[in-house]
């Protein structure tokens, strides 16, 4: 189809300045900082900043296997549920998939340390620990995004009455259809579990790691930034090459347009896809919980006491004030989530409107996903260190930090979903005489508003788990939620560990009510004829 | 119209942000368990800032390694004026990468010898300490009508098999801890020491938490043995149902202690050199020393009356193992991969 383009397309500044401001932005706080930092600290000292070869290719080839496993275990566990989230409709759909969501945000030191619990005891560190935290963390990565695609009934049912039966069907009818959805999800959790830190660091060893965790402890635990800095190049280079071998694999299947299907009364047999999944999701809640009413000499509330209803009469003052940061994580939630969806909405307008600029805004906001967040950190500190660009504890350097870091979770599944849109439509509207902004907006807007509501939940929680940067960024006075709850398990005696675990629940609860409210505004607009 | 709109965002910027500092506001930059709550810690510096004008702000730069990180990439162009909370594992660190101005204080003198003796050229003020130590499970000794190991020997005896869980050196400061405790005791037959300990099933904990908080008896693990504090005891009868017991939960081990110091200093490129020194004297003051304890977990530097639950049930050894932090700068990443390649 031939499209005129002088003619039907936007004016050239929409696209252009749309894919700019979010281009400029991840420039600004990741790309240049990121450079900066090599700059400096790699060059001068090369001879002294050399990596031991044997040792870096064993931490690429480990970070690689485990991601590739931890990735292929996620997609197989999380399609089944993904497919019956998008195809029916059942009571307790929306909160399935919001407890889901709960565990992929939550700080990685309480989920990680309720998974080790829960595993027996061969099982409890190494390989199989992480791999299998990769999977409960990431497994609602594959249900919300599989879960928000439309599925191919109208063409399922013709190929049902033609005489194919049901794996058919799925084999040659729904997966190639749904492909794009499932390969995208993939992509994200492969990003997610070879740049893990949080996990590894917990359920790892010297053996049992990644090369992000390597940066760490480089550059943190033995204070040679040069060579943290250069492994943190290596990953940046490895991760080039794996989504460059992804992107030509992907070229020659082109997405195929189809209609989708409104979601239907579930039947009885989900029960048993649904029912393995909860099971493995709870399980960290249920440690939580349980960890949260136990305390040296048996059960007690007091913990939730301390919590809910903190004495600051009393002497032994912990100087944590839990309700604090509670609206401290909140107000930063609230601004993250903003940023990252108003950054968001511009990739898509970039990516609707022009082709080429689209697909670069596109790929550069998935670039904090590859780049270590310990180099970024620090890239700041040396980037931004004098005035009138001194931000180095400035009060909006956190809430930034946890927008970029959840961009690519909400622009991914939205530019899926505008691909996702028969571009007819847009001709159609066009040939009915819109103007070419109007006419994107008409056939764009219905596929992409719920998506983009849905990420801005994401973003939000993601913003109110989020530990690992914010534990690096300089930051004065207040705290975020994770950040105390850190605190409190560094302390011994009483019932500080209770008060951790106990803040654990409120926070899951709180991430669990944030995405249970977007998603039924979601689910209404979803439903209006 | 872009570019006069960003011309008077870069003016409103400088404006906003290049008016010169002033001279009388401290930021004090620490690590992340330093409190910045309503603590009596916290209103005591408040109440410093009320009386000398001087202001202090607190900046958390991250845990102890982090905010040392940071501090060695900006030297000369500090984030702050005043650090504290640089321990004697990462003073050598400290020390090399130049992020201090020298500073003694005229109340210097009141700082215990020993670890005034552990200062190179003035550059730093030690603040507090620490001892990280092998503690036990009274109880479970009882009940198992054993008598706890006496001796960092006794670890290796079959006897205690099955018993001790440690923390990984590699992420852990209290597991750095006792590696170092066991280099300075042992001398070259440290790695000798740590087969044995392997063979005698020592376990390894990633980090304090999951040792102390999962793999110790006291919190239902199986291990009446863990590498900790030799202040955790009092902590637990401060913040048990029975603070004024006699008798502490658990016990330590004095001869497996490491000493661990922690510094102040004023950092090179202040913008407020003589503020920074005076908030260096009020940190040695009285009135901070004798709070540092229930507000940080860790012993006065300088001689305050402390708290008698802590004369009762803390243990302060005598003879703790300390290695110098040039030694330690010098050898620590070999020791890691050596402990790693040696534990596996």
């Amino acid at each position: 189809m031939v499209r005129d383009r002088g003619l039907n397309r936007p004016p050239s500044w929409v696209g252009l300045t749309a894919a700019c401001v979010p281009t400029a932005v991840i420039a600004a706080f990741v790309l240049i900082p990121a450079a900066t930092l090599v700059a400096r600290t790699i060059g001068a000292e090369w001879s002294q900043g050399a990596l031991d070869l044997n040792r870096t290719a064993f931490v690429v080839g480990a970070t690689l296997t485990q991601a590739a496993l931890s990735t292929i275990l996620t997609v197989l566990l999380g399609l089944g549920p993904g497919m019956v989230v998008a195809r029916y409709h059942f009571r307790a759909r929306t909160s399935l998939v919001s407890a889901l969501t709960a565990v992929f945000v939550m700080p990685t030191v309480v989920i990680a340390a309720g998974i080790r619990s829960v595993l027996p005891a061969p099982l409890d560190s190494g390989w199989t620990a992480v791999i299998i935290a990769h999977v409960v963390f990431n497994l609602a990565v594959v249900v919300r995004i599989v879960g928000s695609t439309p599925m191919p009934g109208p063409l399922e049912r013709t190929a049902r009455t033609l005489g194919a039966g049901p794996f058919e069907v799925l084999r040659t009818v729904t997966l190639p259809l749904i492909a794009p959805a499932v390969a995208a999800a993939g992509a994200i959790v492969f990003a997610l579990s070879f740049t893990s830190y949080g996990v590894v660091r917990i359920l790892g060893s010297h053996a049992v790691t990644t090369i992000e965790v390597e940066i760490w402890r480089e550059t943190v635990v033995l204070g040679r930034v040069d060579r943290g800095t250069l492994l943190a190049l290596v990953q940046v280079v490895v991760l080039a090459i794996v989504a460059a071998a992804w992107i030509l694999l992907r070229r020659r299947r082109r997405p195929t347009p189809f209609v989708g299907d409104s979601s239907r009364r579930a039947p009885r047999w989900i029960a048993a896809v649904i029912a393995p999944l909860v099971i493995v999701m709870a399980a960290p809640f249920v440690t939580l919980a349980i960890g949260s009413v136990r305390v040296a000499n048996g059960l007690s509330l007091s913990a939730w006491k301390a919590v809910l209803m903190p004495d600051t009469s009393q002497s032994l003052a912990s100087g944590i004030d839990p309700l604090r940061s509670l609206m401290t994580s909140t107000r930063i939630a609230v601004i993250a989530g903003a940023i990252a969806v108003v950054l968001s909405l511009l990739v898509i307008v970039a990516v609707a409107t022009t082709t080429r600029l689209g697909q670069i805004a596109g790929g550069v906001v998935m670039v904090p996903l590859a780049i270590s967040a310990v180099t970024i950190a620090l890239g700041i500190l040396i980037t931004y260190d004098t005035a009138p660009f001194d931000w180095r504890a400035s009060p909006m350097i956190v809430p930034l930090g946890h927008a970029v870091i959840a961009l690519p979770f909400v622009v991914r599944p939205a530019i899926a979903a505008i691909r996702s849109v028969n571009s007819n439509i847009v001709d159609t509207a066009l040939i009915l005489g819109a103007r070419p902004l109007r006419a994107r907006l008409t056939a764009y807007g219905p596929a992409v508003t719920p998506v983009l509501l849905t990420g801005a939940g994401l973003a939000m929680a993601i913003s109110l788990g989020e530990f690992g940067a914010t534990s690096l960024l300089s930051r004065s006075g207040n705290e975020t939620l994770p950040i105390v709850i850190d605190r409190m398990l560094a302390r011994t005696g009483g019932d500080f560990r209770a008060r951790a675990h106990a803040l654990a629940v409120v926070l899951a609860g709180g991430v669990i009510a944030l995405t249970v409210v977007l998603d039924l505004a979601r689910t209404k607009r979803r439903h209006r004829p | 119209m872009m570019r006069k709109a960003l011309l008077a965002l870069t003016l409103v910027g400088i404006a906003a942000c290049g008016s010169p500092a002033e001279p009388n506001a401290v930021t004090l930059v620490t690590y992340a368990s330093f409190p910045v709550g309503e603590t009596p810690l916290n209103d005591a510096i408040n109440r410093f800032s009320a009386e000398s004008g001087i202001e202090v702000n607190i900046l958390i730069a991250g845990d102890t390694g982090t905010m040392l990180t940071k501090a060695a990439l900006t030297a000369g162009n500090p984030e702050g004026d005043v650090m504290w909370g640089i321990d004697s594992t990462m003073l050598g660190r400290a020390v090399d990468s130049e992020i201090f101005e020298p500073y003694r204080s005229p109340s210097a003198d009141r700082i215990r010898p020993d670890l005034a003796s552990t200062v190179p050229d003035e550059l730093v003020t030690p603040v507090d300490f620490g001892d990280v130590c092998v503690n036990f499970d009274r109880e479970w000794f009882d009940a198992a009508g054993l008598a706890p190991p006496a001796t960092l020997d006794d670890l290796i005896d079959p006897i205690y098999a099955d018993l001790l869980v440690v923390e990984d050196p590699a992420a852990s400061s209290p597991g750095l801890a006792f590696l170092l405790s066991t280099i300075d005791r042992r001398g070259d037959d440290w790695e000798q020491y740590w087969q044995r300990l392997v063979d005698n099933g020592v376990l390894v904990a990633p980090d304090w938490d999951s040792a102390y908080y999962g793999a110790f008896t006291r919190a239902g693990g199986d291990r009446p043995l863990v590498v900790s504090y030799g202040s955790s005891p009092p902590y637990e009868v401060l913040f048990s149902d029975d603070p004024d017991a006699t008798t502490a939960p658990t016990g330590v081990i004095s001869d497996t202690c490491y000493r661990q110091i922690e510094y102040a200093g004023v950092l090179r490129g202040t913008d407020a050199p003589e503020a920074a020194r005076r908030v260096i004297d009020f940190l040695i003051s009285d009135e901070v020393q004798q709070l540092v304890p229930l507000d940080l977990y860790v012993f006065p530097a300088v001689d305050v009356a402390l708290d008698p639950v802590f004369v009762r049930h803390a243990v302060i050894p005598d003879n703790p193992a300390m290695i110098d932090a040039a030694t330690i700068d010098a050898s620590r990443a070999d020791w890691i991969a050596r402990w790693s390649e040696i534990v596996g």
